[in-house]
C-alpha cells in the first residue's frame, strides 16, 4: 500500500476532476489544514454509511462504522494514491471494519447478528395495506437469506447487486480478481434464489 | 440440466456479468435449450425481487461533527509510528529513485552492522592427540608443525599443542583450567597469533579464551607463545639458545 504512494502510476487515464478536486482536499490536510478533511466526509459519509448499512443491518452501527472509516481515512490519508479515486480505497476500509464488528458482535452474541433488518424505504405511497405487509415479510426474508450467506459472497454480492458497482469495481474493492468476484457473486445469487424459492413455496 | 449449464454461470450472464466471448456462447446455447430458459426467467425474478426488496431508507444524521471532534482529539495521538511513516511518505512522494536508493543503503549497512565483529571460531577437543609427538608428560603437539619446528624453529600455521591436566588419583580438587588446554596457530582469525581453549567435563564444542590464557603465554613463554623452557623435546631447534 505504501508502495503505490511512492510509485504512483502515470500513465493512466486523466484523473477525473472529482478526482482532482479530492486530491487538493487531502494534500491541504496533510499539510496541516484538518478542516479540509471535513470535505472528504461531507462527499462520501452517505456512500460510506449506506453500505455499512447494508452489510450491517443496524443504522447505529453503520454509523459508529462510518466514523471508524473517516477517522482510519484521515490517519493513512498520506498512503492514498492522488492519482485514483478515493472511493474504492473508502469502499474497502469500510468493508474491512464492517467485517471487523460484525466479528466481534458474533462473538459477544449470535443472536443479535441475523435478525436485524435495516429500515425499509419510506415515502412511498401506500395503496394496500395487505401489499404491505408482504412486502414487508419478503424484505425481513431476504435480508435474512443475506445475511447467512458465507461472508465472502455476502459482501460481493452486496457490492454488486445492491450497490450496483461493476465486477470490476467490486474486485477493486476487495483487491481480488474479477473471475473470484465472478465466482463468489454467482454462488450468492443461485443460493439466494434458493432461498427465495423455499420462501415463496413456503407462502403459497 | 440438459446442456450442462451450471445454473452459476446462467446468474453470471442474466446480469450481463461474464466476459464477452464466453456471453455470447451462452447466449445462443440458452435460446436452444427450453430448461436453461426457464432458469434464467427464474433467476431474473429473484434478482429484482432483491433489488426491490434490498432497497434501504437512510435518514441519518451526518456524521461529519463527531469524526471531526474525534480527529481534533486524536490528531494529538496520531502515534509515532504513523508519523513517521507520513513524514517519510510525504517526503519521498513522486521521488521512487531517491525512495529506492535509501532502502538499498538501510540494506546493506543492517547487513554490515548486523555481522559480528570478529566471529572467533569455536573448537572440539582434536582427536587422537596421544598419538601425536609427546613433548613433555602432558603435553603433545601434531606431528606436522612438530617437523615444521624442529626444521626451521618456527611454528607454522595450524599447529596444535595439547596440554593434559589430569591429576593424581587422590587429589579430587577439580583445575581451574579444566581437564585439558588446547592452542592453535591461527594468525588469521586471533590477533595474538594463538587460540586458546580450555575443555572441561563436558563434551562438545567451547569458544575461545584467550582474555584468560594468552596474558600469561605471551609474557612468559620462550618461542612464540609457546613453553619452549618447558619441552625439552623441542629444545634443538629454539632460536633463542642457537
Amino acid at each position: 500500500m505504501i508502495r503505490t504512494a511512492f510509485f504512483t502510476s502515470r500513465a493512466d487515464t486523466e484523473p477525473t476532476p472529482e478526482t482532482l478536486e479530492v486530491a487538493s482536499l487531502v494534500r491541504q490536510t496533510l499539510s496541516g489544514d484538518s478542516a479540509a478533511f471535513e470535505g472528504v466526509i461531507l462527499r462520501y459519509e452517505r456512500r460510506v454509511v449506506r453500505l455499512a448499512t447494508k452489510l450491517l443491518g443496524v443504522t447505529e452501527d453503520a454509523q459508529d462504522a462510518a466514523q471508524e472509516v473517516f477517522l482510519r481515512a484521515y490517519k493513512y490519508l498520506h498512503r492514498l494514491d492522488l492519482q485514483k479515486p478515493i472511493d474504492p480505497w473508502l469502499m474497502r476500509m469500510t468493508v474491512n471494519v464492517c467485517r471487523n464488528i460484525g466479528r466481534s458482535r458474533q462473538r459477544r452474541q449470535n443472536t443479535f447478528c441475523h435478525c436485524e433488518t435495516p429500515p425499509a424505504p419510506a415515502g412511498e405511497t401506500r395503496r394496500d395495506p395487505y401489499r404491505d405487509v408482504v412486502e414487508e415479510q419478503e424484505r425481513q426474508m431476504l435480508w435474512k437469506a443475506l445475511n447467512s450467506l458465507p461472508e465472502k459472497e455476502r459482501i460481493a454480492v452486496t457490492l454488486r447487486d445492491i450497490e450496483g458497482l461493476s465486477t470490476s469495481e467490486v474486485a477493486a474493492i476487495l483487491e481480488t480478481s474479477e473471475s473470484t468476484v465472478r465466482s463468489q457473486i454467482s454462488r450468492a445469487r443461485v443460493r439466494m434464489k434458493d432461498a427465495i424459492d423455499e420462501m415463496l413455496g413456503g407462502r403459497q | 440440466m440438459n446442456c450442462g449449464h451450471s445454473r452459476e454461470i446462467l446468474a453470471l450472464f442474466i446480469e450481463g456479468d461474464l466476459p464477452a466471448g464466453q456471453a455470447e456462447r451462452i447466449r445462443s446455447q440458452v435460446q436452444a435449450c427450453a430448461e436453461c430458459r426457464q432458469t434464467c426467467e427464474e433467476l431474473r425474478a429473484s434478482q429484482s425481487l432483491i433489488r426491490a426488496r434490498l432497497k434501504i431508507s437512510l435518514q441519518t444524521p451526518s456524521i461529519q461533527q463527531r469524526v471531526m471532534s474525534q480527529i481534533q482529539n486524536e490528531r494529538r495521538t496520531l502515534g509515532w509510528a504513523v508519523q513517521i511513516e507520513r513524514a517519510f511518505v510525504l517526503s519521498f512522494r513522486g521521488r521512487p529513485y531517491a525512495f529506492a536508493g535509501l532502502t538499498v543503503l538501510l540494506v546493506i549497512s543492517a547487513v554490515l552492522l548486523g555481522q559480528p565483529r570478529h566471529a572467533l571460531p569455536t573448537m572440539e577437543v582434536p582427536l587422537g592427540y596421544r598419538s601425536w609427538v609427546q613433548v613433555r608428560d602432558n603435553v603433545y603437539v601434531d606431528p606436522a608443525g612438530y617437523r615444521e619446528y624442529m626444521k626451521t624453529g618456527a611454528f607454522p600455521e595450524g599447529t596444535v599443542f595439547v596440554r593434559e591436566l589430569a591429576r593424581s588419583e587422590g587429589n579430587k580438587e577439580p583445575d581451574p583450567h579444566g581437564t585439558l588446554v588446547v592452542s592453535v596457530k591461527d594468525t588469521s582469525r586471533f590477533e595474538g597469533r594463538w587460540g586458546f581453549y580450555a575443555f572441561g567435563e563436558k563434551e562438545g564444542s567451547v569458544a575461545p579464551s584467550n582474555g584468560t590464557c594468552q596474558p600469561c603465554h605471551a609474557a612468559h613463554a620462550q618461542t612464540d607463545q609457546v613453553f619452549t623452557q618447558f619441552y625439552p623435546v623441542l629444545r634443538p631447534a629454539r632460536m633463542d639458545i642457537g
